[in-house]
């Protein structure tokens, strides 16, 4: 794999104002995230509800603007990025969401959803566009008759594959796919999971893996990031992060999946406590309140990303 | 000892477009003090089928017919009042979405003692001692100060908790969970099942277990019965189920499921889609996306069998291998 | 049980038929009758319903049946020029203020609030002493106190729509504001529009009859249903037939728009087409 990088984060800070009473306090859902996405790899972003990753989501493809820090494409700086610029950008950088039903306008045919994308700043005419939808609605493989089909009539499967053949069609290069397959029944997730592997082979795309579910980035990424309220606490390979887990919090969560088929785990891990309010400021590390091996200088010292081994980092320190 | 035998029990609902066959002949047993997981994707009828048994589908949409035989009654011949009874009192529920299954406007104590003093008649100064030992049962820090707050204070596991604790209050034989685990986080649903299962050592409560999860169940479970459109398909102990899967349609979901431990370039998906509950095809439901069909599976509804004992298949192909 | 829905059904029907015959008056009014809705014949006052006057006359011995039929442009022009008029005003206002919030929001919604409490009597009698008493006045009267209505239903509508993922999806292919506002967000807000549409419509043909009742309706001798009713009100004992033409008329197409109103909300939306 050539290393140059697509998108590199640097210092991301994403807060959001909330009022309680009079008053005022930030929401820290991403809290300076740093790393960098390659060409032709699929990252995955794992963490629990909460903790910020399908924010950084959102900050990457554009649909928030981080309140600190740096998102480059390539050389671009896409935070100071002028209009004109930024809907090239918009054509390289695409998005997949979650919840199929509601990414789907009820109001538009299939065949005009997947045209959206191509609505402006596309050099073709209009024949050339409405064959391309046609094509790119075949390519995610769904029937002939689709195109004139209102979102309401497909399955939830099908209609992710709209979702998919509307991020495609502009051709980009990265495409965030933010739990793209957690709202669907277990034998509809193996058929997307399948087609974005296919297509990422077909299209020389680089992938962003937002999910909760660790067996599905196990199987769709090569390098993985474990985020806890708003930090990362891991980067490593799928190997490494899978078989040498650094980070107490990502051992407890590799612990806490049920698998099919194994009745009892040995030494499992069952993490006490919730959460802690991402509106509070914590002093130390983010996690020593609900840490098993957690010491008294867990809470004073903020720990910092150190590279373990080659690619491997972990923010504990221990 | 079976404390809950269901004889083909069959739901039908009132769409805007017919009927439609919700659950479809379904019989089950549960034992004292099991786990019994019901497994399914989404439409399959697990849901439907804990609804009957509760009754609380709505009356003039849903004609429920067969045998729910518990406590020697027919639940299906009780009187509404009769029901009401039995209904969070005997057997209890516990739903999947937690941010609206609590009232906000009434304290968590309160939603806790009601149950308690409705059912068993209990007066408020001991329902409210039994609610803080409740609350402390399944694990919420500082039960004498959360008793009297709101539920808006809760987080989502909490919340999971204190419906619990509501459930369990009158210490039913039978609680039916529904996916109580979907919304909430891996860490957190680790909690909630240790939570389960020590409820279950403690009160020797049956337990039915709801969930599109394979990794859940398996976990959780004693046995499992794998529903598909109105069906069960199998039935049979965890390790039969995962062991040794003889239905088509339980090696295709187990196939399907990404593993932690292996790694493919590409994973097994069940071909087609699941049919519309309102155009069913004439013979085996899983005709058209089986692997194994042939010819007659396509003409009649497959006979349920016993591949071994406790072990449960409705296929066509079964006779044959088995 | 839950019965098909069809796509226009009976009571669609019904509604259409009725309005395309106010229609028909409001446009040729001299194909439904031949009398002058002007013409004073003292000698035939407040006659009952007959073979030559089937709605018999009013007070001058005008035919009732004739200004009913005349009385439709005014009073169909009020309550469709109202209705225009105010969703072309509030429904843009809306969706700015719901889709950018913040300070646009806050500006607009107050400026509302301020149209709202203004007494619509009061503005009546400004603007009738102005402009006197025409058509035209009437649906700026209207207008000004209803127009914020719709300003605030849209808006609301828009806070909702505008967190759904598929206007999250339309802003990532790179489509301008304007298209997610005026595309993407107002045809999902149709449903409530059209409804407003429709019921506005009706309510303001019905503030029209109540102005009239307050002197600030349109002047005689001009013939509206609202007017009518409000000169009939006092022939109640003499004229039943007087009194009750313009209530069941008003009534009528009251009722037709509004279920028109229903049916073309089903009708635009795609899930309940198949």
């Amino acid at each position: 794999m050539d290393k140059t990088p697509i998108i590199t984060l640097k210092d991301v800070k994403v807060h959001f104002p909330q009022s309680q009473g009079f008053k005022k306090k930030f929401l820290r859902a991403v809290d300076g995230v740093s790393f960098s996405i390659y060409q032709g790899e699929t990252v995955g972003l794992v963490g629990e509800s909460g903790c910020g990753k399908s924010t950084l989501g959102k900050a990457i493809v554009g649909l928030l603007k981080p309140t600190a820090g740096q998102i480059f494409y390539h050389d671009n700086d896409i935070t100071k990025l002028k209009k004109d610029d930024f809907v090239k950008y918009r054509k390289n950088v695409q998005m997949i969401f979650q919840d199929p039903a509601a990414s789907l306008n009820p109001r538009l045919k299939v065949s005009q959803i997947v045209m959206e994308s191509l609505l402006k700043n596309v050099d073709m005419s209009k024949q050339e566009k409405k064959e391309l939808v046609k094509k790119m609605i075949k390519t995610v493989g769904l029937s002939d008759d689709a195109p004139d089909k209102y979102p309401h009539e497909f399955s939830g499967g099908q209609q992710q594959r709209v979702g998919i053949a509307r991020s495609l069609v502009l051709n980009p290069e990265f495409i965030v796919c933010d739990e793209a397959v957690s709202a669907l029944d277990v034998s509809v997730q193996a058929q997307i999971l399948n087609l974005l592997l296919q297509l990422k082979k077909d299209y020389n795309l680089t992938y962003l893996f937002i999910s909760h579910n660790l067996s599905v980035v196990k199987h769709m990424c090569d390098r993985i990031v474990v985020m806890y309220l708003g930090k990362i606490v891991e980067i490593g390979s799928r190997d490494q992060v899978f078989e040498n887990p650094l980070h107490p919090y990502t051992k407890a969560l590799l612990s806490a999946i049920p698998v099919a088929g194994k009745k009892e785990r040995e030494n499992r891990i069952v993490l006490t406590g919730d959460l802690p309010s991402p509106t509070d400021v914590i002093e130390g590390c983010a996690f020593h309140n609900r840490c098993y091996e957690c010491c008294e200088e867990c809470n004073v010292k903020c720990p910092e990303l150190r590279e373990v081994e080659p690619g491997h980092f972990v923010s504990c320190i221990k | 000892m079976n404390i809950l035998e269901i004889k083909n029990l069959t739901t039908e609902l009132s769409g805007d477009r017919g009927i439609v066959k919700a659950v479809d002949n379904v019989s089950l047993t549960l034992k004292k003090g099991e786990i019994l997981g019901l497994v399914g994707e989404s439409g399959c009828g697990k849901s439907m089928t804990s609804m009957s048994i509760m009754q609380l589908l709505p009356e003039r949409q849903s004609k429920i017919s067969g045998e729910i035989i518990f406590d020697g009654n027919n639940l299906l011949d009780l009187s509404k009042k009769q029901m009401n009874e039995i209904r969070g009192n005997k057997i209890a529920m516990i739903f999947q979405d937690v941010m609206t299954s609590l009232n906000p406007l009434m304290t968590i104590g309160r939603q806790i003692m009601e149950p308690m003093m409705v059912h068993k008649g209990m007066s408020k100064a001991e329902a409210r001692t039994e609610a803080i030992r409740l609350l402390d049962a399944v694990g919420i820090p500082m039960p004498e100060k959360r008793v009297d707050e709101y539920p808006n204070s809760l987080s989502g596991g909490m919340r999971q908790r204190v419906m619990i604790a509501i459930a369990i209050s009158c210490k039913p034989k039978i609680l039916i969970a529904d996916e109580p685990t979907t919304a909430l986080d891996v860490t957190i649903q680790a909690q909630i099942l240790e939570l389960m299962k020590k409820i279950r050592e403690e009160n020797e409560t049956s337990i039915i277990m709801i969930s599109h999860d394979l990794g859940v169940i398996s976990e959780m479970c004693d046995r499992a019965a794998i529903m598909y459109c109105g069906n069960i398909v199998e039935e049979g102990t965890i390790d039969q189920i995962f062991e040794n899967p003889v239905h088509p349609y339980t090696k295709g979901l187990l196939k399907s499921i990404p593993s932690l431990d292996k790694q493919v370039d590409e994973l097994y998906s069940i071909p087609g889609v699941v049919p519309n509950l309102y155009n069913l095809p004439v013979g085996c439901k899983f005709a058209d996306r089986c692997p194994e069909a042939c010819e007659e599976c396509s003409k009649g509804r497959p006979a349920r069998f016993e591949v071994e004992p406790g072990h449960y298949v409705s296929c066509r192909g079964g006779i044959v291998n088995g | 049980m839950l019965k098909k829905t069809r796509k226009i059904n009976f009571v669609t029907i019904f509604a259409l038929v009725i309005l395309t015959i106010v229609i028909a008056m409001v446009l040729f009014p001299a194909l439904f009758t031949s009398y002058d809705p002007l013409k004073v014949d003292m000698t035939k006052k407040l006659l009952a319903p007959c073979g030559e006057h089937i709605l018999g006359t009013d007070e001058y011995g005008r035919d009732i049946f004739c200004r009913i039929v005349y009385g439709a442009r005014s009073s169909v022009c009020v309550g469709l020029g109202t209705a225009i008029l105010s969703a072309l005003i509030g429904v843009p206002l809306g969706l700015v203020a719901g889709y950018y919030g913040g300070k646009a929001d806050n500006i607009i919604m107050r400026i509302m609030d301020a149209f709202q409490s203004f007494p619509s009597i009061l503005l009546a009698i400004l603007l009738s002493t102005i402009f006197d008493t025409s058509i035209l006045s009437l649906i700026l009267t209207i207008s000004a106190v209803s127009f914020p209505r719709f300003a605030k239903l849209v808006r609301g509508n828009v806070l909702v729509i505008k967190k759904q993922d598929y206007v999250a999806a339309a802003k990532v292919a790179g489509v301008s504001n304007s298209y997610i506002m005026f595309n993407t967000i107002l045809k999902n807000c149709m449903s409530v529009v059209v409804i407003q549409f429709s019921m506005l419509t009706a309510t303001a043909i019905l503030i029209e009859a109540g102005m009239s009742f307050l002197g600030l309706g349109l002047e005689p001798p001009a013939p509206a249903w609202g007017s009518m009713l409000f000169y009939a009100n006092k022939y109640v004992n003499s004229s039943i037939s007087y009194v009750l033409s313009p209530t069941f008329t008003i009534f009528l197409v009251v009722l037709s728009i509004n279920l028109l109103g229903d049916a073309l909300r089903d009708i635009l939306d795609p899930k309940k087409k198949s």
